[in-house]
């Protein structure tokens, strides 16, 4: 049983390590192109936010992937079947993101864990011991928080634009936009977090108090943001449109510093269950002998996946930002905060609701949100279609991978 | 890894490759001038220089045009439609085009323009330049355009612009019709096939101006359209 806990933590902590490396830097992807951030402050933020995202929020994720997609029931005879099949699925997720990394296709590490873990339960527990409703639900999810991202964004894009760049004194008004901003930012942010969450540090608070408590932090943080961007003196009457514009994107610079910061707490949330739901999974069957109970995942679990990320992203991570950087120009802050606002608000909404998404999918989606808003121009046609291709591709290979795993280990190991 | 997937995923906007293209051809436009300018001084070696470097500009505007639509195969239009762009590219063209055309008559025959034209001839080739000037500033706005996402003053700018571009195209017709009205008065003097030829500068002259044109409205087509 030890080799097996010594095994899980280790390829956990891998997975994190690789979300840390690679996907992070996605989230301060639009901060980083519009050049609104350094590398060295975008690895910093993106560690920090990304770590309290996986803490504050990301309990409800873990929770069904460590047992809420196979019925841990089917186990409660000999559960270190259990063990043993989620070893085997970190490790069939982990090798699947590998070989597709060398081949180069767009996979996410979401969909491979869950992917992986269908497979060991079809394996094991027949496919009867499913929750295939939970499982149809995460599914959808995939195809529908892109759209939901691209949709939000488009909105808020739109907004944007009428009510900021198509005025006779842009800059004016961006000054005016930006605390706006700020506070519905802030106020789903706290919203997110507060609202039936926090369970894990003992805080609990009424839906209401929930509310009023994320207004004020919202009402405060736009107030900080007002201070940040007034400082200029009133000058934007005499310069001309193309001026103002640039002035918008500086103003704006600020703001999707912000919300970049708030797509890593979101990405957080949601990818720190894919290292360490089957990791929480091991260790409890290893200490109590039993399958998985009711109580929500001890937050230690939360913070060891939080670090393991930025591990990750501190060693190799500044490496992938710089790269989605110098890719990365045809994003302005404008565009960047609109695009992210809307990947935040789907990432974080599923998050609450436990259902494990790519953040990465959701942030492409709100791009071409964006872009059909007219924000943006072009986009690489090949690079969409890959992103089709790896959802259907992903979970029987991932699967397949974990049975062959599992298999494997049985016949040899155990 | 979801990895580099944000890097590869931005293609290059083509409005710059597009400004390329329409400088190019904005040059060959130019070159109209010293060509009119040798055919009134009747200095044929000049002719030839210029109509070679026409050739020469029309073709690398080509290769402009080439590589852009190579590469928009590649990419989903979001902000302006793929078939939109294609088409705008192939407006401009025509212009480049249709210069060239003039510079090719202008190098078949020497035909001597009848001194009481020679000013006439010169402002109205003028005229022809300054409105694919105009085309050339309208372009160069596409990016702030792109930039405003197609949205309120910036395009107000650009459509007012084409709306300008119109009224030059007209100055364009006045003056053909007042050079060709002068040089019909003269048939008597002049031989026939001079006549014909001095029509057929006309034309080709006001097609490139009607073809510059074209192209400015079909931008407001772009702009409108989402």
């Amino acid at each position: 049983m030890e080799t097996l806990v010594i095994a899980a933590v280790i390829i956990g902590l891998y997975m994190a390590w690789n979300i840390g490396a690679n996907d992070v830097a996605n989230s301060m992807a639009d901060a980083v192109g519009s050049k609104a951030l350094t590398i060295f402050w975008a690895v910093v933020l993106a560690g920090i936010c990304n770590f309290c995202g996986a803490v504050l929020v990301g309990s409800h994720v873990t929770d069904t992937v460590r047992k809420g997609i196979i019925d841990t029931q089917a186990f409660a005879q000999d559960p270190h079947i259990l063990a043993y099949g989620m070893v085997c699925a970190l490790l069939g997720a982990a090798v699947w993101l590998n070989l597709a990394s060398l081949v180069g296709v767009p996979v996410s590490t979401t969909h491979s864990i869950v992917g992986a873990i269908v497979g060991f339960g079809i394996l094991q527990a027949g496919f009867a011991h499913i929750h295939w409703a939970k499982l149809g639900q995460i599914v959808a999810s995939w195809f529908i928080s892109p759209l939901v991202g691209g949709i939000l964004a488009f909105v808020i894009f739109k907004l944007i634009s009428r009510y900021i760049l198509a005025v006779e004194s842009p800059a004016t008004a961006a000054r005016k936009g930006v605390p706006v901003c700020v506070f519905f930012t802030f106020t789903i942010l706290f919203l997110a977090t507060i609202y039936k969450g926090l369970k894990n540090i003992n805080l609990h608070l009424s839906g209401s108090e929930a509310l009023a408590i994320s207004i004020l932090g919202g009402l405060a943080a736009a107030g900080a943001s007002l201070l940040l961007t007034r400082k200029r003196k009133n000058f934007n009457h005499h310069l001309s449109g193309n001026e103002q514009l640039r002035q918008v994107e500086k103003i704006f610079a600020v703001l999707v510093i912000i919300t970049s910061c708030t797509v890593a707490f979101a990405q957080g949330s949601n990818d720190v269950a894919n290292a360490i739901g089957p990791l929480a999974a091991v260790v409890e069957i290893a200490r109590n002998n039993a399958i998985p109970g009711k109580v929500a995942v001890d937050i230690k679990f939360l913070v060891l996946g939080g670090l393991g990320i930025a591990a990750g992203l501190a060693m190799f991570g500044h490496r992938v930002m710089r790269l989605v950087g110098t890719k990365v120009t045809e994003i302005t802050p404008s565009r960047g905060v609109a695009a992210d606002l809307g990947g935040m608000i789907t990432v974080l909404a599923c998050s609450k609701m436990g259902l494990p998404i790519s953040t990465t999918h959701t942030l492409v989606g709100a791009i071409i949100g964006v872009g059909m808003a007219r924000g943006i121009t072009a986009v690489n046609r090949k690079v969409v279609g890959s992103i089709f291709t790896s959802w259907l591709v992903t979970i029987p290979v991932a699967a397949g991978l974990t049975i062959v795993f599992y298999l494997l280990g049985q016949w040899l190991l155990w | 890894m979801p990895m580099r997937l944000l890097e590869k995923f931005f293609a290059p906007s083509p409005f710059v490759k597009l400004d390329e293209h329409t400088k190019k051809v904005h040059e060959c436009v130019e070159l109209l001038r010293p060509l009119a300018k040798a055919l009134i001084d009747e200095d044929y070696e000049k002719i030839e220089e210029l109509h070679n470097r026409m050739s020469k500009t029309e073709h690398e505007a080509d290769q402009i045009k080439t590589a852009l639509r190579d590469r928009i195969t590649g990419m989903y239009f979001l902000s302006v439609g793929r078939l939109e762009l294609s088409q705008f590219l192939a407006y401009q063209d025509d212009v480049a085009d249709t210069a060239e055309d003039f510079a090719v008559l202008v190098l078949l025959r020497r035909t001597k323009i009848p001194t009481e034209l020679k000013e006439d001839f010169l402002a109205f080739v003028e005229q022809v330049i300054k409105v694919s000037e105009h085309l050339l500033d309208m372009s160069e706005k596409l990016s702030s355009l792109a930039r405003a996402a197609f949205s309120g003053k910036e395009s107000q700018k650009v459509l007012k612009a084409v709306e300008r571009i119109g009224q030059e195209e007209w100055q364009v017709d006045r003056l053909e019709r007042k050079f060709a009205r002068n040089f019909y008065s003269m048939e008597k003097q002049l031989d026939p096939v001079t006549i014909m030829f001095l029509d057929k500068y006309c034309k080709t002259l006001s097609m490139v101006s009607n073809n510059a044109e074209r192209t400015a409205k079909y931008l407001r087509l772009i702009i409108r359209k989402k």
